[in-house]
């Protein structure tokens, strides 16, 4: 019975997630500029906000003990990193206010008392899904095109990296180095940065365009 | 590339000179020579067996030097599922497709398929494939011939190396390699799913990053050198002078997509194109295929909008036989009794024109085909039109429209009065044109048909581009505002005339010209990427003019002068008639030369073929003539109109489109 359940997710987590997409789904979506996707990658990364001592707690967090990535009081600068998590700054703070956690990680699973985004969150808030975590990195293409980038030369800001099942970041530009700067909501960081990667760190990832980007 | 003439008219006002030639009437050959050609035919060589299918596909998913070009995921499959599709549906021999893939489309591999291969083998009337799935990028112009100083680029497996050794295929040595297949064969489809296709082969557009800024090698590989290139002193593609068919992954800013379905990575233009392929009926030819494919791809991927370029693309699908489809554009519902048609003020769409439409995958557009609906346009945007259905039914996505009836725009000759204010004789020109609803003032001095001045004692009339096209008028003349109002008015006539066209004529003709010196002819239009034609002076040229309709045809060929002056040089004597017969051609010869003053002169020969005799004498300037009453039928108040420059915005009837057409050619006279 155990080989088969094992067969079973095996099997599942070997095809590829459904790329459900109609031209109908692709007309609805908002038609964004690059300008527009990176100011709301800003936005969440420049968002600064206090960590109270009622944001360092998770009581809905049982299975495993809840750490707070953050100091009593500290002021951070970037939203939360919170898995499954996919608040604008706005509804981040009033989160916190209500006292619940700032940020969580994939061991404390999806929770309803933590507060901020993910990475896959992110992205999609910034090529205008602002309220719903309808996409994750393993279904984002829906929304996304995988574009034939020579992508060391070719990217712009506004596409993103993919590595489906794993992380997603938005790209920024170019380093004069040529390694390139991209927005994350980074696990690590526990927030959202602007930092620049190597290229040896991205392998397995693939661009995306998001489908309606307005080229200016 | 030569202009179409239709879209030149604002660049021929502006390069107008005074100009003349010397027209007189030569021998009339009805029927006695062979069809006329405008550019140079191809001449290919006698085939030695029977014709062959012949195909050289690339897929490149991994790249030598990774940590300079990323991989892709579906380039591999790409050129697999076309392969099974050749070998299928097509039934080319399986030992004449050749696939290279990822190590084995390296740049010395690819250069050396295609010339043994392809170029090596091809004959006559085979039919050849040449498919690259993989990235497109650009690299530094060596040859000069790119204004952005970047060629645009196909990536081989193996280029980029830090050495500096091996570069990408640039369009300058693509274009050698692919112009000598083209030379070979007529038949040659060349498919590039790959981002920056759309320039591939044809020359430069402007990209945001460089890839590739190496010091590439100082002069171009002996086989990207054709001799055509060579002849043309450049190397952006001379492919629009042969037989070809391109299909090209998106435009040159675009991206061109991955797509995953079935389980695997695809390019997204080559899933669609292969999906078609298989899915249509024999007989399909290119443009049926394409047009599904773009709206496919484009409704999914709004950033990559595949390309169908090419001489050929009425040509059934990998096939030696040309069908006979006829112009249309696409047409798509649009709501209740709504259309919506895939063309605009770009190609010359007028709001009340009537289109009729017909089932997808409609080519004849006559019998038995029958249109499902007529509908009348009621609004022109720059690329696409609506209208309104007036008779039959909703019609599906994929219609196809063809255009039936004309309504013909207002056009106004725009006229730039400088230093108005400081001239009372201006003033009063001014007022006597004023009244004139086929005139308009135009209000910057960087747009008009027409500048007038007072230069001293004398009104100039100057054209576009400054040089002066009427004889100055002395403001102290007696009659000198009648004068100037009569030269203007003269101006709107000729340039009425000159835009008279029938951009979806079903009747066509051929026109020719050669010019001839010393017993010796010559096509004055064989010369590629000339605006006009140029002739010596003294030399006499042939006009031949081919009937290419399936019914006998009335010719009227018009000589529209640099001064103004129109007039009928064929049929002679005046109020001639001349039936031209199905299939047959008239030549006439004329004289040129050119006036003391001028080392240059311009010209303009029009021919106007009808269904019914039309005396086009009515055209000739002369003197602005009365017409005390229009003629009966649509194209004979058309005619008039322009006689007259009236605004053709009043004329009463749309045109109906099957019974006329015209040609024309402009070309200059040298010392």
């Amino acid at each position: 019975m155990l080989d088969l359940i094992v067969w079973f997710w095996l099997v599942l987590l070997s095809v590829p997630a459904r790329q459900d997409v109609s031209p109908e789904k692709v007309a609805a979506l908002p038609r964004l500029t690059r300008a527009e996707i990176m100011a709301s990658a800003e936005r969440l990364a420049q968002h600064t906000w206090v960590c109270r001592a009622a944001n360092r707690v998770a009581p809905c967090v049982t299975a495993v003990p809840y750490e707070s990535d953050w100091q009593p009081n500290q002021t951070v600068t970037g939203i939360a990193y919170d898995w499954g998590g996919m608040d604008d700054p706005e509804t981040f703070d009033r989160k916190l206010q209500e006292g619940k956690a700032a940020g969580s990680h994939s061991r404390h699973g999806i929770t309803a008392c933590t507060a901020g985004i993910d990475c896959s969150g992110f992205v999609s808030y910034c090529w205008g899904q602002p309220t719903r975590h309808d996409y994750s990195t393993r279904n984002i293409r829906e929304i996304a095109g995988r574009a034939k980038y020579n992508w060391f030369t070719d990217m712009k800001p506004g596409d993103a990296l993919n590595k489906p099942g794993d992380h997603i970041v938005l790209f920024a530009g170019y380093h004069a180095d040529g390694r390139p700067i991209v927005y994350e909501a980074n696990g690590g960081a526990g927030r959202v940065i602007r930092k620049v990667r190597t290229w040896a760190s991205l392998q397995n990832y693939h661009p995306l365009q998001y489908r309606m980007v307005v080229e200016e | 590339m030569r202009l179409p003439l239709t879209t030149a008219l604002p660049a021929l006002l502006a390069m107008f000179s005074f100009s003349t030639f010397c027209s007189k009437p030569g021998e009339s050959q009805p029927g006695g020579n062979p069809p006329a050609v405008v550019a140079a035919p191809q001449v290919y060589p006698e085939p030695t067996r029977p014709p062959a299918k012949w195909a050289l596909l690339v897929g490149i998913d991994k790249y030598r030097h990774s940590d300079r070009i990323s991989s892709l995921s579906g380039c591999v499959n790409d050129v697999m599922d076309m392969k099974a599709l050749l070998l299928g549906k097509y039934e080319f021999p399986e030992q004449n497709v050749l696939v290279l893939t990822n190590e084995q489309a390296t740049h010395a591999g690819i250069v050396a398929a295609l010339q043994n291969h392809l170029i090596a083998q091809a004959e006559r009337d085979d039919i050849v494939v040449f498919h690259f799935s993989g990235h497109g990028s650009q690299m530094k112009d060596i040859s000069g011939d790119e204004p952005d100083g970047w060629d645009e680029t196909l990536v081989p497996h193996d280029s980029r190396d830090p050495q500096g050794r091996v570069f990408d295929l640039s369009d300058d040595e693509l274009n050698g390699l692919l112009q000598r297949l083209s030379q070979k064969t007529k038949n040659v489809t060349f498919i590039f799913d790959s981002c920056h296709s759309g320039t591939a082969t044809r020359g430069a557009m402007t990209r945001n990053i460089p890839p590739d800024d190496r010091q590439p090698p100082a002069s171009v590989p002996a086989h990207a050198v054709s001799t055509r290139g060579a002849e043309a002193g450049g190397s952006d593609l001379r492919l629009q002078s042969l037989n070809y068919v391109l299909i090209a992954g998106c435009l040159s800013k675009q991206t061109s997509f991955e797509h995953f379905a079935e389980g695997r990575e695809r390019g997204a233009l080559t899933y669609f194109l292969v999906r078609e392929l298989r899915h249509s009926r024999p007989g399909a030819t290119y443009r049926d295929v394409m047009d599904r494919v773009k709206g496919n791809v484009n409704a999914l991927y709004p950033n990559q909008l595949p390309q169908l370029e090419g001489t050929e693309l009425d040509q059934y699908v990998f096939s030696d036989s040309a069908s006979l489809a006829q112009p249309y554009v696409l047409a798509a519902p649009a709501g209740s009794n709504q259309v919506k048609l895939a063309a605009g003020e770009v190609q010359g769409v007028t709001a009340g024109s009537i289109f009729e439409i017909y089932q997808p995958g409609a080519r004849k557009f006559a019998a038995p085909e029958q249109p499902l609906a007529k509908a009348e346009v009621t609004s022109v945007a720059p690329f696409s039109a609506a209208a309104k259905i007036v008779s039959g039914r909703q019609i599906p996505e994929y219609a196809r429209a063809v255009e039936r009836e004309r309504r013909y725009p207002d056009q106004k000759l725009r006229v730039y009065y400088q230093g108005l204010p400081q001239s009372p004789a201006l003033q009063a020109i001014k007022a006597g044109l004023d009244g004139l609803s086929f005139v308009e003032p135009s209000p910057s001095p960087r747009s008009y048909h027409l500048l007038l001045r007072q230069i001293g004692d004398a009104i100039a009339t100057e054209g576009a581009d400054t040089t002066e096209i009427s004889p100055r008028v002395p403001v102290r003349e007696s009659g000198a505002t009648a004068r100037v109002v009569h030269q203007v008015k003269q101006w709107a006539k000729w340039f009425n005339v000159l835009s008279l066209d029938n951009p979806a004529a079903t009747v066509r003709i051929d026109l020719a010209i050669r010019a001839v010196q010393e017993g010796m002819t010559r096509d004055p239009f064989a010369a590629i990427d000339k605006a006009e034609a140029v002739l010596a002076a003294g030399e006499s040229f042939e006009v031949t003019v081919t009937n290419q309709a399936s019914r006998d045809l009335y010719i009227s060929i018009l000589d529209l002068s640099t001064d103004g002056s129109i007039a009928v040089i064929y049929p002679y004597p005046e109020g001639a008639s001349e039936l031209l017969k199905a299939g047959a051609s008239v030549t006439q010869r004329f004289d040129t030369f050119v006036p003391e003053n001028r080392a240059t002169i311009t010209d303009v020969i029009k021919v106007f073929a009808t269904a019914s005799p039309v005396d086009f004498h009515v055209l000739t300037q002369a003197a602005v003539r009365d017409v005390q009453e229009l003629p009966a039928d649509p194209l004979g108040q058309l005619l008039a109109q322009a006689t007259l420059g009236q605004s053709r915005g009043a004329k009463p009837s749309a045109v109906d489109l099957g019974s006329w057409a015209t040609s024309q050619r402009v070309f200059k006279i040298k010392r």
